[in-house]
């Protein structure tokens, strides 16, 4: 019989964005205008056939279960699969313990009642098409214990400075260590874990392991201590890291170019996303739009230039907006200017008014803010 | 449990008028508005006025048809107390035949009718674009104790020739019914949206059936046959936006009313503060490229648009590339127009493919269909 695969979205090591993540996980943030984060790791268990979906929640729970609500839109058949956001209750009463690997033992039953043999564990934060069919497969032909998807790359110095580089040799994982940004190259991991599920128990049964508080602590320690066969996976497709508002913004803006952006958006992988009945997007006869993306539901009357619009923004008629992400719901009013700015959902930016950051250091406006 | 209201949507006509465009899908599938099939706007006012149980009446082409309809999910009408379903021609004991008209379709489906019990029944048409909530024409049909209320629309007397015009006393009570009367003498026009208390229906509907002579029509049979005999038939005058898209420059118009420029209209007045459902599509961002320019339009999710853009109605997964100019056009979905190609006054099927340096349509002022797509596929 086949291997049954559950699937977990683990969202315990979510990068803090600053204000932009103080009342939403980065795995609920909005990103391109029109997707959250973590609809790209969710589509990569949809596309992959993986319906068992397991929500790992650290915080903001709220804004977690608003964007994915039943989970509907991820599940290829909506009774045989199971769907849950998973919470750590002890984790409330005792933050120091509100960890993943306590979350994934607190909710242990999802293993059994899914009759799981192994899991896959993947980040939101982590924007990359992953097929995990051929990762599976190589999973089970190798007769590893763990398998880490790993990335190599050429800019280690300024990306991926929060997670762990491996040193792989003929496919084994040898070591682990922090990405001290001191060269370049290098082979960082994806924080995608496959997970045989008698390893999983027994990480999530030694206290020694448990001790770590984290799941990417716990692996490099089963890699240090060679007590369990870690496969290395490599990943050759399209991966960023969104882990600093910098990186938020330039890797936003990067996929403006379609050479970048036909990495993400391959053929055969769609992202699904959460319909919210939007009509599509009405542009006015002043409006002059270069280079951007715009999503449903926006009027757009005035200048666009190199940036991210999303639902139900107004730009009113002689605004300009330029290098720019504004967020759901704001108002641009006629006249004003915004450069190099954040601009979070259900602001308004009034006539004339003028935000204007640095390239190198966006502004950033607040949820809500009236900016005059 | 019965129902208050059940709606009945006809959705069985091939809409010929609209050529290559229902070659293989039914009118009401038919795309509109970047985003949207025309039933999409009946189906969307019927979830807005918490109806929850609608039947879709097909026949022509309807496999596409039901397919999109599905279970109603897309409107919300699949919660615990809705029903939606698609309702085809079926073989029965008689044996098998076609709807023979609009009345003949609801005849033959009385089974379903009876089984939801409903108080009223809603007739509606699946080409319709209008956002309404079907509230005020219930009200009223219930203030009335009418058996039948039709929603009627105020055309120009001049124009009322060309339209099934219905003749009210004061009260709104219809005395008279004129099929394209050569002389008019009202201009409330029929828009074909009926309420009927389902027992009167019922009964006419059997008698109807009944006479070899009828063809069995709601405009040309039982309108008639009730106003003969003196029933309670009374017209809901109906306000705001509403068309009857039956031929391509029709549907071009309606779409050009759903833009900014357009006096009146555009969709987020139409829509009037109704929300209308639809597929979603799992497409990209959209996309409006370094050199491109885009005015006056309407543009959904998924479109790439590295040329110019003026005045037009573009779908998802539509691309229009460098070079290329789009005017006072509507793109349906996967249309491509390469380089250096020109689209004006047009209507591009879904998947149409405009090859580079084309041109598509002209200034004569007729609005051409152009469904080519590209050889071999």
């Amino acid at each position: 019989m086949a291997n049954k695969v559950i699937g977990f979205l683990n969202l315990f090591d979510s990068p803090n964005l600053g204000a932009l993540t103080e009342k939403r996980t980065l795995a609920s943030t909005s990103f391109l205008g029109r997707f959250a984060f973590m609809d790209f790791a969710l589509s990569n268990f949809t596309n992959s056939g993986i319906d068992s979906i397991n929500v790992l929640v650290k915080d903001n729970f709220r804004s977690v279960s608003k964007h994915v609500g039943n989970m509907k839109t991820w599940v290829n058949n909506t009774k045989i699969a199971m769907q849950n956001i998973l919470v750590n209750e002890k984790g409330i009463r005792s933050p120091k313990d509100n960890t993943d690997l306590e979350c994934l033992l607190q909710n242990d039953w999802v293993l059994y009642e899914a009759k799981a043999d192994v899991v896959v564990i993947q980040p939101a934060h982590i924007i990359s098409p992953i097929d995990f069919r051929p990762i599976l497969e190589e999973h089970f032909e190798s007769d590893a214990d763990v398998t880490v998807v790993y990335k190599h790359i050429e800019n280690a110095d300024e990306s991926f400075r929060l997670n762990n580089v491996l040193k792989v040799k003929d496919g084994k994982v040898m070591s682990v260590k922090k990405n001290s940004g001191a060269s370049k190259e290098a082979d960082v991991s994806l924080e995608t874990y496959i997970i045989g599920v008698n390893t999983l128990q027994m990480i999530l049964h030694s206290s020694e392991l448990l001790k770590l508080k984290s799941l990417k602590k716990a692996v490099a320690k089963l890699v240090q201590e060679k007590s369990a066969r870690v496969h290395a996976y490599e990943h050759k497709g399209f991966a960023r890291c969104f882990d600093s508002l910098q990186h938020f913004v330039d890797y936003s803006f990067e996929l403006l170019d379609y050479e970048v952006a036909k990495d993400l958006f391959l053929n055969d992988w769609p992202i699904y996303t959460v319909t919210h009945n939007t009509p599509p997007t009405l542009y006015g006869p002043s409006a002059k739009v270069k280079n951007s993306f715009v999503a449903n539901g926006a009027v757009v009357e005035g200048k666009v230039k190199n940036s991210i619009i999303s639902r139900y923004v107004t730009i009113g008629k002689g605004a300009v907006i330029e290098d720019s992400v504004i967020l759901t719901g704001t108002y641009i009013d006629a006249g004003a200017v915004v450069k190099n700015a954040v601009v979070d959902k259900y602001s308004h930016v009034v006539k004339k008014a003028t935000i204007e950051g640095k390239k190198t250091s966006p502004v950033y406006v607040e949820q809500g803010t009236l900016v005059k | 449990m019965a129902e208050k209201m059940v709606a009945m949507i006809l959705a069985g006509g091939k809409g010929t008028r609209l050529e290559a465009l229902t070659k293989k899908i039914a009118k009401p599938a038919v795309s509109f508005g970047a985003k949207y099939r025309i039933i999409d706007f009946p189906l969307s006012n019927c979830a807005n006025s918490g109806i929850r149980t609608v039947g879709v009446l097909m026949q022509y082409e309807s496999v596409g048809l039901e397919q999109y309809i599905g279970n109603g999910e897309k409107w919300g009408l699949n919660g615990v107390r809705s029903l939606t379903t698609t309702l085809t021609p079926r073989q029965t004991d008689e044996g098998l035949s076609w709807f023979k008209g609009t009345a003949d379709a609801i005849y033959c489906n009385i089974d379903f009718l009876d089984s939801c019990n409903p108080e009223y029944v809603l007739i509606l048409s699946g080409d319709h674009i209008y956002c309404t909530t079907y509230d005020g024409m219930l009200k009223e049909c219930e203030e009335h104790n009418a058996d039948c209320t039709i929603s009627v629309y105020q055309v120009p007397i001049e124009e009322a020739s060309r339209f099934g015009i219905l003749v009210t006393d004061e009260k709104q009570r219809i005395v008279e019914f004129q099929e394209k009367p050569a002389h008019p003498t009202s201009n409330l026009a029929s828009m074909g949206i009926y309420i009927f208390k389902y027992k009167t229906l019922r009964k006419y509907l059997v008698e109807d059936a009944k006479n070899p002579k009828s063809s069995h029509d709601f405009g040309n049979d039982i309108i008639p046959a009730m106003l003969k005999n003196q029933k309670r038939m009374y017209a809901y005058v109906y306000q705001g936006y509403w068309k009857d898209v039956g031929t391509i420059s029709s549907l071009h118009q309606a779409n050009m009313d759903l833009l900014l420029s357009t006096e009146e209209t555009n969709i987020q007045e139409i829509s009037n503060g109704n929300k209308i459902y639809s597929e979603d599509t799992p497409s990209r961002p959209q996309y409006i490229g370094k050199h491109a320019s885009v005015s006056d339009s309407l543009i959904n999710q998924g479109a790439v648009i590295y040329g110019d853009v003026k005045h037009s109605v573009i779908s998802n997964e539509v691309i229009v590339s460098e070079g290329a100019v789009v005017e006072n056009s509507v793109l349906m979905t996967g249309a491509r127009v390469k380089r250096n190609a020109v689209v004006k006054n047009a209507v591009l099927a879904p998947f149409a493919y405009v090859d580079r340096d084309e041109i598509v349509g002209d200034d004569s002022g007729k609005i051409v269909l152009y469904s080519k797509k590209k050889a071999g596929k």
